[in-house]
């Protein structure tokens, strides 16, 4: 009996972690395809909040509005709102390149610019404000250990980054993300391109680093998912089908698309 | 603050060279067309000129262009579907097809003057041929000849692999492939290249001023030996004169002649690439 | 029977191709050959300034330097104003458009050099001439300015290919960094698309300095480097005007015709290392990322 009343506090608790981001009433298009219809939900501070689905599913576009990178795309329209800080990101007044300072992306397919290990740790980080030597030297060693990559490129700074490995590479676009400091990180399947061993790598990092950031991770590896998951949202045919915290969402699913997608990994949104 | 207002500065500046850019070519433009226009009528587009241009019209100027580009697309059409079937299918060293490449890039990059001068010695003189039209083609052949090439190349290359082997699986002969698989594609885009450069060739003065026209008394040559006249040598001369205002609007009719036929065989081109586009997106 | 349909078609090609990749090296030796009496008999006289046939002077240095100054003068109107005008078509233009504009481009670059010769004469060097006060609008300047109007859609149109050949995966990374429109251009998209560019910008000084027409018109043809020499108010002469002004009236054979020949061979050789040093900049295999 007291097992279960605390089963019920702990859900409760959880249930009351503060949201970081909320997504309210969003609907998105590009060109006349409804990618998006009617999305509500909260991602949860301080924990890993994974966008599960199908490919084609919306989870990307989702994603890429919440860091409005969207807007750069040709016929792409919307409907809805974004919170985050206490504002509406669409809102006019918000400067767009401050957004995205403050929720940072990486990407599928690791995009390191053709320069040196340290010139794209810091490519983000030295347009925002003047670093002395010392206080660059200091952040490349802060970030490159908080991705593990310390030990393994501390003494080839200067070496071009298209040398590491391609999981080498991904890490170091997060290190890259890191350093401008973001509240909050998105991540569009960034296991995607990985071998088994550097996705497990990247799966542990994201266990750490959610102590200090809030971490939104797309993908459609169910099993991956059931790894580091805390919070999970289920992403079908531009609809949110499901979402709660992961215990609960992986072992006791309600909708019945859910359980034939964790099940079969079939989904006919 | 700072990086806003350079950012903003920067996004002016390429604003402002957009709208200078474009008011320029687009000024150029209507101011041809406005002049030429007052000049143009019926009787100057089919009479022959008189007093050295000041006076009549520009027919045989029209005659000696395009028989000169006609006679130009007779001589290098052959030259570059073989020179492009020779590149795709017979040359397999990477390096001598990258020399030959280089080569006609270099061909291409040759100022039209120089093609002249070398015309004026070689043909005029050397081989004694005196001012004939003839050579005029040859030479604007020549000057055309890397743009037909490269444009014949690329549709050759486009055909998929697959096709000659399953050619070649069948028996046929590696001849008997490109006469049947590879020339048909190759024509349609030597054709493209071809209308490209002939809409460089019929603008061209300085390639065929020494060696292949006269400035007056010419009609339709006899032989393939004689000058002719055109257009942009007929241009050239009325505007050496261009304190006579008769002359100098002649010479703004002729231009938007000769414009309109540069302009008719780029739009045609432009088409013609669209359509090899979508036949080998099928 | 097909076997010798066979041979007639590989002769033919292989004919062919000696033919077009050859005829550059046939004109390379005609003009070589043409002007060897004047390397010969003049020799080293020929980089003075004073071109006077009748004297038996002849300094190319004048034409060489108005080559020069003119096509200066050109790349400095037109670099600028055609790169700034590239990045708009690539990274400000919706997409929608840039078929049109593209188009428009290309119709453009194709207008004739003598047709930018007419408007020279008849425009542009009448309104330098009142807007210096000058004896005459034929300069330097003028065709400086028409040059670099002739040149401006090449260089627009190959710096836009460039820029949209760096993949859009550098652009948002940057963006979403949060680098605004500017630092994405100038730390992510122009380094990398900074050597096909500069090939372009080769190519477009290769076509600008083979330009006839239009120069030879508007220059004033005056054998002498302007006083002081930077004035570009003066008439000059360069390479190509004074050959297309002079090469059809000059006596062949002999060492005047010689000497404007050696002009031509330096414009050659000139304008071809330009194509090879551009065409080496366009090579894919340079291509550093990816």
């Amino acid at each position: 009996m007291k097992k279960s009343i605390l089963k019920v506090v702990q859900h409760d608790l959880e249930q009351d972690a503060a949201p970081a981001v909320e997504v309210c009433g969003f609907h998105a298009w590009h060109e006349d395809a409804h990618i998006l219809n009617d999305i509500n939900l909260a991602f949860q501070e301080y924990k890993i909040n994974c966008v599960l689905g199908p490919s084609g599913g919306g989870k990307s576009t989702l994603i890429r509005c919440i860091n409005r990178i969207n807007d750069e795309i040709e016929g792409f329209t919307f409907k809805g709102e974004i919170h985050f800080g206490g504002r509406n990101i669409y809102d006019k007044s918000v400067d767009v390149t401050r957004l995205r300072t403050e929720i940072g992306m990486v990407f599928q397919k690791p995009s390191v610019f053709p320069k040196s290990i340290c010139e794209n740790v810091l490519f983000g980080i030295q347009h925002l404000k003047k670093l002395s030597k010392a206080a660059r030297l200091q952040m490349l060693e802060e970030k490159l250990k908080a991705v593990s990559l310390w030990r393994e490129v501390s003494h080839r700074l200067n070496d071009t980054a298209s040398s590491l490995s391609v999981g080498q590479q991904q890490r170091l676009c997060i290190a890259r993300t890191l350093a401008v400091e973001p509240k909050v990180i998105l991540l569009d399947e960034p296991t995607s391109s990985l071998d088994p061993v550097s996705a497990r790598a990247i799966e542990d990092l994201m266990l750490e680093l959610k102590q200090q950031y809030t971490i939104v991770f797309v993908t459609h590896n169910i099993q991956q998912a059931k790894r580091i998951a805390d919070h999970a949202i289920f992403v079908c045919g531009g609809r949110i089908i499901e979402q709660g915290p992961a215990r609960r969402f992986f072992t006791h699913p309600e909708q019945p698309q859910t359980k034939s997608y964790l099940n079969e990994e079939f989904c006919d949104c | 603050m700072n990086r806003e207002l350079l950012n903003k500065c920067f996004m002016l500046a390429t604003w402002g060279a957009v709208a200078i850019s474009c008011f320029i070519l687009l000024a150029l433009v209507s101011v041809i067309t406005w002049n030429g226009a007052a000049a143009l009528n019926f009787s100057f587009l089919f009479t022959a000129a008189r007093r050295f241009g000041m006076a009549g019209g520009i027919l045989y100027q029209i005659i000696g262009s395009l028989l000169m580009i006609a006679g130009a697309s007779l001589i290098c059409l052959p030259l570059a579907l073989g020179t492009a079937i020779s590149k795709s299918e017979y040359l397999k060293s990477r390096r001598i097809r990258k020399l030959c490449t280089a080569l006609i890039y270099g061909l291409n990059g040759i100022p039209s003057v120089i093609f002249g001068i070398f015309g004026l010695i070689f043909f005029v003189n050397t081989l004694n041929t005196g001012i004939s039209w003839f050579v005029g083609s040859i030479i604007l052949a020549i000057m055309i000849l890397p743009t037909v090439v490269l444009a014949t190349y690329q549709s050759v290359n486009s055909i998929p692999k697959i096709y000659r082997e399953s050619a070649l699986t069948l028996g046929l002969s590696k001849w008997q492939v490109i006469w049947r698989v590879v020339l048909p594609q190759g024509i349609a885009g030597s054709l493209t290249g071809l209308l490209l450069g002939l809409a460089r060739a019929v603008g061209e003065t300085a390639p065929i001023m020494f060696i292949a026209t006269a400035f007056s008394g010419v009609d339709i040559p006899g032989t393939l030996f004689e000058p002719v006249v055109t257009l942009p040598t007929h241009i050239l001369a009325l505007a050496q004169q261009a304190t006579a205002p008769q002359a100098l609007q002649n010479a703004w009719g002729a231009s938007l002649v000769l414009l309109s036929l540069v302009t008719l065989f780029s739009v045609t081109a432009l088409f013609s690439r669209m359509k090899l586009r979508t036949i080998s997106q099928r | 029977m097909s076997a010798s349909y066979s041979k007639v078609g590989k002769s033919y090609v292989m004919v062919t191709a000696f033919i077009s990749t050859g005829i550059i090296f046939l004109i390379v030796a005609v003009l070589l050959m043409n002007s060897w009496s004047a390397i010969t008999q003049v020799g080293w006289q020929l980089l003075t300034l004073k071109w006077n046939p009748a004297a038996g002077e002849y300094g190319i240095l004048s034409m060489l330097y108005g080559s020069f100054t003119v096509t200066f003068c050109a790349l400095v109107i037109a670099l600028p104003l055609g790169l700034l005008s590239a990045i708009f078509v690539s990274e400000v233009l919706p997409g929608r458009y840039r078929f049109y504009v593209k188009s428009l481009l290309e119709l453009l670059a194709g207008i004739p050099s003598i047709i930018y010769g007419l408007l020279g004469v008849a425009f542009l060097s009448v309104w330098i001439g009142h807007l210096f006060d000058l004896q005459s609008g034929r300069t330097i300047l003028s065709a400086g300015i028409l040059l670099a109007v002739m040149i401006m859609p090449t260089i627009i149109t190959l710096s836009d290919d460039a820029l949209q050949n760096v993949p859009n995966k550098y652009r948002e990374a940057a963006n979403g960094l949060g680098l605004t429109k500017y630092e994405v251009l100038k730390s992510a998209v122009l380094p990398i698309a900074k050597a096909d560019i500069i090939g372009a910008c080769l190519l477009a000084l290769g076509r600008a300095l083979g330009k006839t027409m239009a120069v030879m018109l508007v220059i004033g043809g005056i054998d002498r480097i302007p006083s002081p020499f930077f004035n570009v108010l003066n008439p000059g002469q360069t390479i190509t005007s004074k050959l297309g002004r002079e090469i059809s009236e000059t006596a062949f054979g002999s060492v005047h015709f010689s000497a404007m020949i050696l002009m031509g061979m330096i414009l050659l050789v000139v304008v071809l290392i330009l194509t090879v040093v551009a065409q080496h900049c366009f090579n894919p295999e340079h291509r550093l990322y990816e």
